[in-house]
């Protein structure tokens, strides 16, 4: 079959109009965009679903990226714009695939689209409705860190940037509505439920961070200053939540840092038996950041074995040693806190005989591990979609078709088929779009 | 501004409720802010210098001046002798 040269097509199906279009992206991480753009640059038509408020993934909260430490913003906005302005590519946010039903060669999807209670097209991304929102709770996209108000734009890159009401902390005061110029704020929005009809479907849902509470033994959730890599990497860019890096108990500028590698990979008791892939060097990454940010700082890494595979890697890491990093072979007992919030660190000394020791830091980093968005096979309500023994999308065909999964027009695109960096999803995504293509070719 | 426009947040407020939880925030955020602002009008502070003087939690000192900072009611000023605090100040216009 030629692609389709609309963007969308109007099929009738029973009597009633249904959008079709050539493939449907669920993700809109940087692996969502890259398979997106890829089937849209080759003229298919593309309708992508994203949960969250805004398209970007993990990607976009980023600070730079290792080994080049080039600012993670900067190259994955530009890519969010491209996607969000393609004329063949359709985005609903804040929106959830609800089933989806193969029928012969096409996919019945049905989509709930959530109310945002702005109306997107008229919202001009102002913030005046965020001045004006008495309410504070805190800012999932500052992991915690910070508060945001109940009317708010997502986070200043965010796309399409336009404000949303948390209804769950919402007061109905009112006081949005009243100073929003374009009078987009609309409270009697309701949940959608739009039907579409899809050619093939690219899974690019990403993955899960682990939740740190589940070791309790490090303390994570009662001692504020031990904090997980996403909230260091938040602390490191310039939209930071605290003006600097500081420790979130009292604001304290750091002198010394550990890191905590391995958290909630490679573990069995927590069910996560395999290496997560990118926090060995995301770590490294960020200790170089930090003796950027604090150049007075002291950084130490305690890992299991240090995982440098990829291009440039290995040397990265010989830098950042070069630069004065520490890094002790250590397996991490448990960790305690003073009464002014300094960290104990309880450690077998895997070097020097497994002897059990201490030391002391102003905060800890624990590099929590990438977990599977498991929640995936319930959408296909007569296909059975196979996961893989750890739980992540199986890929069938792994070496010579890496994007095909157990349901034929069914695509699999970065960390939803395993752990992998951003180069590495980019990959995966240009695979899974080229199969995409050529299976639609062949319908 | 439309004055003219009925507000659609009174059709919501007929078939749902104020969310509590935002309440005890509002609520909490200003009983915060009113007592950094009150401790910050004559010098510029450190986080425990204000959880001290208020006799407050530190870490909700940091929670909530840090939240003040972002929404532009205090900035940074110099760092303490020791370069481990800074001091915050209010806003001058
Ligand atoms: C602390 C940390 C630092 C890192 N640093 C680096 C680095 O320096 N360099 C590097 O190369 N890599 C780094 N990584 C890895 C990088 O984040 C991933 O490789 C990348 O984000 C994977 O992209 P993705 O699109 O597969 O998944 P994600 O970024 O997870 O995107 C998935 C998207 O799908 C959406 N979604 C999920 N479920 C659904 C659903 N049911 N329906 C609709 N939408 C859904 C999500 O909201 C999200 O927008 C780091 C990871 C972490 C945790
Ligand atoms: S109506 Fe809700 S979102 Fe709007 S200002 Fe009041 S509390 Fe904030
Ligand atoms: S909802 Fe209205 S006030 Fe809020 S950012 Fe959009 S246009 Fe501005």
């Amino acid at each position: 079959m030629e692609p389709t040269t609309t963007n969308i097509e109007k099929q009738t199906a029973a009597g009633v109009d249904v959008t079709t279009y050539d493939a449907l992206v669920i993700g809109g991480g940087i692996g969502g965009e890259e398979a997106a753009l890829n089937l849209a640059n080759m003229g298919y038509s593309v309708i992508m679903v994203e949960k969250d408020y805004s398209i970007g993934g993990k990607m976009v909260h980023l600070s730079k990226v290792f080994p080049t430490l080039d600012c993670s913003a900067c190259i994955t906005t530009p890519k969010m714009s491209e996607t969000i302005r393609h004329p063949n590519i359709e985005i609903l946010t804040y929106s959830e695939v609800r089933g989806i039903e193969k029928d012969g060669k096409i996919f019945n999807t049905s989509i709930v689209k959530k109310p945002r209670y702005v109306i997107e097209a008229d919202c001009t991304g102002c913030q005046l409705c965020e001045q004006a929102c008495p309410v504070v709770v805190q800012d999932q996209y500052q992991y915690d860190l910070v508060g945001r108000k109940a009317a708010y734009i997502p986070f200043s890159v965010a796309a399409p940037r336009v404000a949303a009401i948390d209804i769950e902390n919402c007061t109905l005061c009112g006081a949005c509505e009243r100073v929003c110029p374009p009078n987009c704020i609309d409270f009697t929005m309701k949940e959608e439920v739009i039907d579409v009809i899809v050619k093939s479907v690219i899974i690019a849902s990403g993955f899960e961070l682990f939740d740190a509470k589940k070791i309790p033994q490090y303390g994570f959730g009662k001692y504020k200053n031990v904090i997980h890599a996403m909230q260091m990497e938040r602390q490191l860019v310039p939209t930071r939540p605290y003006n600097t890096v500081l420790r979130p108990k009292d604001g304290k500028m750091p002198d010394n840092i550990a890191y905590v590698l391995c958290t909630g990979s490679r573990d069995k008791t927590i069910g996560n038996p395999i290496c997560s892939q990118v926090c060995c060097m995301y770590s490294i990454k960020q200790a170089q950041l930090i003796m950027g940010a604090l150049p007075m700082a002291d950084v130490t890494i305690y890992y299991m074995d240090i995982r440098a595979y990829g291009k440039g890697f290995h040397e990265f890491y010989i830098q950042t040693k070069n630069m004065g990093v520490e890094f002790v072979k250590g397996k991490i007992a448990k960790i305690d806190e003073k009464d002014d919030g300094d960290l104990v660190l309880h450690y077998e000394d895997i070097e020097n005989g497994g002897a059990p020791k201490t030391a002391t830091y102003d905060m800890v980093v624990l590099a929590v591990g990438v977990l599977p968005q498991n929640n995936i096979p319930e959408l296909f309500k007569n296909e059975v979609l196979e996961l893989d023994e750890f739980n992540y999308v199986k890929q069938t065909d792994k070496l010579v078709n890496p994007g095909m999964t157990t349901i034929d027009g069914v695509f699999v695109a970065g960390t939803s088929s395993g752990p992998m960096d951003i180069p590495d999803t980019i990959l995966s995504a240009g695979s899974a779009s080229a199969e995409t293509a050529s299976y639609l070719r062949r319908l | 501004m439309n004055a003219k426009k009925q507000l659609t947040v009174t059709i919501l407020k007929k078939t749902r409720k104020a969310s509590e939880s935002g309440k005890e925030s509002i609520k909490a955020y200003m009983r915060m802010k009113k007592k950094i602002l009150e401790i910050l009008k004559e010098e510029s502070k450190t986080i425990p210098e204000i959880a001290k003087e208020a006799g407050l939690n530190i870490d909700e000192v940091t929670y909530y001046l840090m939240s003040m900072r972002k929404y532009g009611l205090l900035t940074v000023a110099n760092i303490d002798d020791d370069d481990e605090y800074y001091y915050y100040q209010l806003k001058q216009d």
